[in-house]
Formats: C-alpha cells, sequence, structure tokens
C-alpha cells in the first residue's frame, strides 16, 4: 500500500512538471494531437500507480516521450505553417454570408441539430441572425451575426469611457501584491496612504483591488470570533 | 526555443535510460546463460560435486545480477525466472537428477528469452 502512496506522488509531481513544461496551451482548448496527448498521459499515469509489479519507469518514459513529442510538435507546427494544417486541419466556414453550406457540415459529419445545440450555447437561437459561422479547428463554432443583431459598442454609440485597465488584485487576504502593483501604475507610497486613509493596515484587508485611475475596493477581513 | 530545447532534452535521457537498461539487461543475461552453460557441462561430464557447487553458485550469482532489473522489468516476468533457479541445487541434493536437467532447459530457455525481450526488433515492437 505505502508503495502505491509513494508512486502516486511521485507520477503526480512528474505529471504537474509535464503538464508545466508543455504550456498553457495544454489547459485551454486543446487541438486534436493536444487532446490526444493529455487522454494518453492520463492513462499511462494510471498503470504503474494500480500495479504495483510494474517498474515506475514503464510509465515514466512513454509520459516523457510524449511530452518531447508535443513540443517538437508544436514548435514545428509553429515555424512551419504545412505541419500546423496538417495536424490541426483549417477553420471551416458553415455559414457564408447568411447562406448554410450544407456540403461543408456534411465534410464535417456535422448535423444541423449539433450545429444548432452548438448555436443555442451561445445564445443564437435562429440561424437566420447569423453572418458568418466559423468551425474552428480546435472544434468551437465561431459565430458573427448580421449587423442589425449585433450589440452596439460604445464606439457606435459615440460614448468612448475613459480607459481606466484592468482592476487588479493589491492585497489578497493580506498578501499585497507587488506584481499587480506595477501592473496598475501604483506604489507602496500610494497604497500606505489609501489604507492609513480607511484605518486600517495590509495584514487586516480581506481584498484589494485597484485599476489604472486608481479606482479601488477594499474589503476588509471579518473580525475573528 | 527553451522549450525545444527541453524536448530534445528529454529524448536525449529517455534514450541514455532506454541504451543503459538495454546495455544492463543483455549484459547480465549473457552472463548468467554463459554460467548455465558451465552447469550444463559439469552435468554432462557426470561431475555431480562440480555441478551442486555452480549451481548454488548461480542461484546467489543470479539474486546478485538481476537485483536492479524490477527498476525496468515487469516484477512478474523476473519471478517466474527466479522460481526456476532457486529449487536447482536442491534437485541435485535429494539427487533427482532428470529433473534437474529438465529445469537447467528450462531456465535456460526463460534466460533466453529475457534476453531477447527488450531488444528493439519488429518481433517485439510489434
Amino acid at each position: 500500500m505505502a508503495i502505491t502512496a509513494i508512486r502516486t506522488v511521485i507520477i503526480y509531481i512528474f505529471i504537474i512538471t509535464a503538464m508545466r513544461v508543455m504550456g498553457k496551451r495544454q489547459l485551454g482548448e486543446l487541438q486534436p494531437a493536444e487532446l490526444v496527448v493529455t487522454l494518453m498521459i492520463s492513462d499511462l499515469a494510471a498503470v504503474p500507480m494500480q500495479e504495483s509489479g510494474m517498474p515506475l519507469l514503464n510509465g515514466l518514459i512513454p509520459i516523457m516521450v510524449l511530452v518531447s513529442m508535443e513540443l517538437l510538435l508544436s514548435g514545428l507546427m509553429l515555424k512551419i505553417p504545412f505541419f500546423y494544417r496538417l495536424i490541426s486541419g483549417r477553420p471551416m466556414v458553415i455559414i457564408n454570408n447568411g447562406q448554410l453550406d450544407q456540403q461543408a457540415l456534411r465534410r464535417m459529419r456535422l448535423t444541423i441539430s449539433d450545429l444548432m445545440e452548438n448555436l443555442r450555447g451561445q445564445n443564437i437561437f435562429d440561424v437566420d441572425q447569423i453572418q458568418y459561422a466559423i468551425a474552428e479547428t480546435n472544434g468551437k463554432i465561431s459565430v458573427q451575426l448580421k449587423p442589425e443583431y449585433r450589440q452596439p459598442s460604445c464606439g457606435d454609440l459615440n460614448a468612448v469611457p475613459p480607459d481606466a485597465g484592468v482592476a487588479m488584485i493589491i492585497i489578497d487576504d493580506g498578501q499585497v501584491c507587488e506584481w499587480a502593483m506595477g501592473l496598475c501604475g501604483v506604489d507602496n507610497r500610494w497604497l500606505d496612504k489609501t489604507l492609513k486613509g480607511h484605518h486600517t493596515r495590509s495584514e487586516d484587508v480581506f481584498l484589494m483591488t485597484a485599476d489604472r485611475a486608481k479606482k479601488y475596493v477594499i474589503i476588509k477581513k471579518d473580525a475573528k470570533k | 526555443m527553451k522549450r525545444l530545447i527541453i524536448a530534445a532534452a528529454l529524448l536525449a535521457a529517455v534514450a541514455i535510460v532506454c541504451a543503459v537498461t538495454l546495455g544492463i539487461q543483455m549484459n547480465n543475461t549473457r552472463y548468467l546463460l554463459n554460467e548455465l552453460e558451465e552447469i550444463q557441462q559439469a552435468l554432462d561430464s557426470g561431475n555431480q560435486e562440480l555441478c551442486h557447487t555452480l549451481a548454488v553458485d548461480f542461484v546467489n550469482t543470479f539474486q546478485e545480477k538481476t537485483h536492479y532489473f524490477p527498476l525496468f522489468m515487469r516484477h512478474s516476468d523476473i519471478q517466474h525466472i527466479e522460481e526456476t533457479v532457486a529449487p536447482l541445487p536442491v534437485m541435485l541434493e535429494v539427487g533427482d537428477e532428470g529433473h534437474f536437467a529438465a529445469q537447467l532447459a528450462v531456465c535456460r530457455s526463460q534466460l533466453e528469452k529475457l534476453f531477447d525481450v527488450e531488444k528493439p526488433l519488429t518481433d517485439n515492437i510489434f
């Protein structure tokens, strides 16, 4: 039993390292090749964890090979467009300028029910509202609505608000995040002054966010019972 | 570029591990097969005492030479051969030469398979 536990810890650390080495692509929308690698790694890792009669190396070596193949392939896909097309394919236009391309649907083996289900998932219930629908290489369907159905933007309304950037977490459960302060263009002096104005210290703050316009929100920690 | 270097380093590490384990396995198995050959010769020449001494030595050598095999081979594969090797001296002690010869042949066959099992041959790959 102890062997299984120790092996699980080793494999866990190994897989975490492998996923970290493979990068953020592996954690987001997966391309076909990436999906295959992820599935295979999870399967390979499970076997030596359960079977103590199997050498740990038999599980780790294939994972190392898969990780390196995935890295090499993604490197090649980045440098040589031919590899990208070969492995990931091309995006396919399903609705072109309001016209449903039935042949494209057939080529993708996608039924109209599948398409409608996907569109409903994006809050689109009427296919007539769509100007373009494109099946991406990762299987997602991107949609652009006809101009009359699109949400107007601030630019359309000539009412552009000032850009205050993104509100970043400056204090997270008492811990000051210097990195986020840099992004918001604030410094420790501003932080000290602001906290003093609220009669508090960073250790007593549960959450503090701020943006580039120096607009901030402070939530103090609950008093301990 | 950094990730490509990591990929190349990983592949190189895998190649080294594979080559080292294959080398250890083949060298040690070849050594054991040679020892078995010596036992067979002693048996054929009717030298019971030498045969028994060699058989006892072989059991110890087997333990020593296969000590690191479980790191890269299925434990059950080695255990099967171990079960064949262990009773060899006992068979001679009780005068069961017929079974001893048969057990020796089984042991040789198992070691020959072990010698080939990790070789990157078409038979093993597919």
